[in-house]
C-alpha cells in the first residue's frame, strides 16, 4: 500500500470514528417531530419560535396560516393596517391639518437647496438698490465670476463713482472723481447686505451660518425664504427661481424703529442674473476697464 | 398540504433515517441537528420542483441535508459553539478521568469539523458523501451537478487539504480515545 493509499486510509478512518453513527434515541425522537411536522403540520408541533418563521415565510399558505408565530402580522393584519393609514392620510389632507414638522423639514430642504446652487452658480450680476435712502442713494452692481474675481461699481444719479475690484480679500478701488486708484483692504464702509452679496459663496455662508430661517410664511412657501439677522434684527426675504434654487431677488428690511418687531420698510433690494458671460477684462483693475 | 405530504411520501420518507443520520453525523449536537433538519427541509420544499425532476433525486436530497449541515458549521466557525446542554444535565457529574477522556473527543471533534468548515462546499459535500454516506463517485457528480471526473477530484482535493490540515492528529490516538469513551 502506497503512503498516499494508507494516508487517505487514515483520514478515512478517522472521519468515520470522529463522525460516527451514533444518533442519540432522544435526538431522533425530536428530528423525527420536525419531520412530522413538515408531513401533517399537526397544531402540537413544539418547533422553536425561530424555526416557526423560517417556514412560515416559505410554506404554502395552509402551513402559514397554521403556524404563523405570534407577533408576526398575518396579511390579512397588514391590509387592514394599510387601509387605516390610508383613510388617516386623506383624513388628514382633507382636513387642511399641516405638520409643523413636515414644513420645517420643507423650508430647510429648500434652504439647503439653494446654498448648494449658489456654491455651484459660475457668474453672478446682480443690482442692489437702497430706496429708503431716497433718489440720491447710491446703486450698486456686483460682477462675480467662479474664480473668484468681484467688480463692484458704485453708481450715484451723477454716473459712475467708484469701482471695487475684490480679489483673494484684496480690493483695488478707483475713484472716477479723483482719478486715484488705491489698493485697501476690504473696508468697513459696505453696509449690510453687500457683505453678504460680493459673492454667492458670502451669500450661501451667510444663509448657512448666521441667517436664522424662520417659519412658513404661506404666500410665499413656494419660492421664498424668510430669515432673520440676529446682528441686527434685520428680516431677508430671499425669491429664488423653483426650476434653478437660484435668487432671483432679495430684500433686507431693518426692523421697525418703534421696538415693537416685524419689519420696517424696505432698506435694500437686490436683483440677480446668474450664469451668463461676464467680460474678463471687466474683472481686472484697470481704469480702462473701469470706465 | 396534500403536496407536502406527496413529497414527503414520495421523496422524504424513504430516506428519513439516512437524511437524520447524515445531518447529525456532521453538527453533532441535538438543537443543531433539529434546526440543520429543518433548515434541509426548508429547501427540499422551496426547490421541490427541481427535486421532483433530478434524476436522482434521493442523491440531491441527501446532498441538502450535508448542505444544510455544513452550513450549520460554517455558521458555528463564525460563533462560539453552543455546548451541549444534556452534557450538563449528567448528574451525578463523571468522574476525572471520564471527563479527560470525553474532553480529549470533544477536542478532536471540534478540530475535524472545523476541517471540514474550512474546505469549499463542493469539496466538503464531496468528501462527506463518499465518506459519511458512502456514495459512488456517479451518485456524486450527479447530486453535485458535475461530472464524475470533477466529483473525483473535489474528492481528491478534499481529502488532500484535509490531510494537511488534520496531520497533527495522530487517527489511531483518536481512535483509542473514542473506544474508550
Amino acid at each position: 500500500m502506497s503512503a498516499d493509499r494508507r494516508n487517505e486510509h487514515d483520514l478515512d478512518r478517522l472521519l468515520k470514528q470522529v463522525l460516527k453513527d451514533d444518533l442519540p434515541s432522544e435526538t431522533e425522537f425530536r428530528m423525527k417531530k420536525r419531520l412530522a411536522a413538515f408531513r401533517s403540520a399537526p397544531e402540537s408541533s413544539d418547533d422553536t419560535k425561530a424555526a416557526q418563521g423560517r417556514r412560515w415565510r416559505i410554506l404554502p399558505p395552509v402551513f402559514a396560516q397554521r403556524h404563523a408565530p405570534v407577533g408576526v402580522f398575518r396579511k390579512e393584519v397588514l391590509a387592514c393596517l394599510s387601509a387605516a393609514m390610508l383613510v388617516a392620510g386623506v383624513v388628514i389632507h382633507l382636513g387642511g391639518y399641516q405638520s409643523l414638522l413636515a414644513n420645517s423639514i420643507s423650508l430647510l430642504k429648500m434652504s439647503v437647496s439653494l446654498t448648494e446652487q449658489l456654491r455651484l452658480a459660475r457668474s453672478m450680476d446682480c443690482v442692489i438698490r437702497m430706496p429708503a435712502l431716497g433718489s440720491s442713494a447710491p446703486r450698486y452692481r456686483i460682477r462675480w465670476v467662479r474664480d473668484g474675481h468681484t467688480r463692484m461699481d458704485v453708481e450715484s444719479p451723477r454716473g459712475l463713482e467708484r469701482t471695487l475690484w475684490i480679489f483673494q480679500g484684496n480690493v483695488t478701488a478707483f475713484s472716477y472723481e479723483s482719478g486715484l486708484s488705491s489698493a485697501t483692504p476690504p473696508g468697513p464702509d459696505l453696509q449690510e447686505p453687500l457683505p453678504a452679496l460680493v459673492s454667492p459663496n458670502d451669500l450661501a455662508r451667510r444663509i448657512s451660518e448666521t441667517w436664522e430661517l424662520q417659519p412658513e410664511n404661506k404666500r410665499h412657501i413656494s419660492s421664498s425664504l424668510v430669515f432673520i439677522d440676529h446682528r441686527d434684527g434685520a428680516t431677508i426675504e430671499v425669491y429664488f427661481d423653483k426650476s434653478s434654487y437660484l435668487p432671483v431677488s432679495l430684500n433686507r428690511k431693518p426692523p421697525k424703529a418703534d421696538g415693537k418687531g416685524g419689519p420696517g420698510g424696505v432698506a435694500t433690494t437686490a436683483v440677480f442674473i446668474w450664469n451668463q458671460p461676464i467680460e474678463p477684462e471687466l474683472l481686472v483693475p484697470s481704469l480702462k476697464s473701469g470706465r | 398540504m396534500e403536496d407536502s405530504e406527496g413529497i414527503y411520501e414520495e421523496l422524504i420518507a424513504p430516506l428519513e433515517s439516512r437524511m437524520l443520520r447524515s445531518i447529525w453525523r456532521v453538527v453533532r449536537s441535538s438543537e443543531l441537528a433539529e434546526d440543520t433538519l429543518q433548515d434541509a427541509l426548508t429547501i427540499i420544499w422551496k426547490k421541490r420542483g427541481m427535486v421532483r425532476r433530478h434524476p436522482n433525486p434521493q442523491a440531491l436530497i441527501l446532498k441538502i441535508s450535508l448542505n444544510s449541515a455544513y452550513d450549520t458549521l460554517r455558521r458555528l466557525k463564525r460563533s462560539p459553539r453552543q455546548e451541549e446542554i444534556s452534557v450538563l444535565n449528567n448528574v451525578p457529574g463523571p468522574p476525572a478521568r471520564e471527563v479527560t477522556r470525553t474532553l480529549a473527543a470533544k477536542e478532536l471533534e471540534d478540530q475535524v469539523l472545523h476541517a471540514i468548515g474550512r474546505l469549499p462546499r463542493k469539496q466538503a459535500l464531496a468528501v462527506l458523501m463518499r465518506i459519511i454516506q458512502e456514495e459512488s463517485f456517479d451518485v456524486i457528480a450527479r447530486a453535485l451537478g458535475c461530472s464524475e471526473v470533477t466529483a473525483r477530484i473535489h474528492v481528491s482535493k478534499g481529502r488532500a487539504r484535509l490531510q494537511r490540515w488534520l496531520a497533527h492528529l495522530d487517527p489511531s490516538a483518536g481512535k483509542e480515545a473514542s473506544d474508550e469513551c
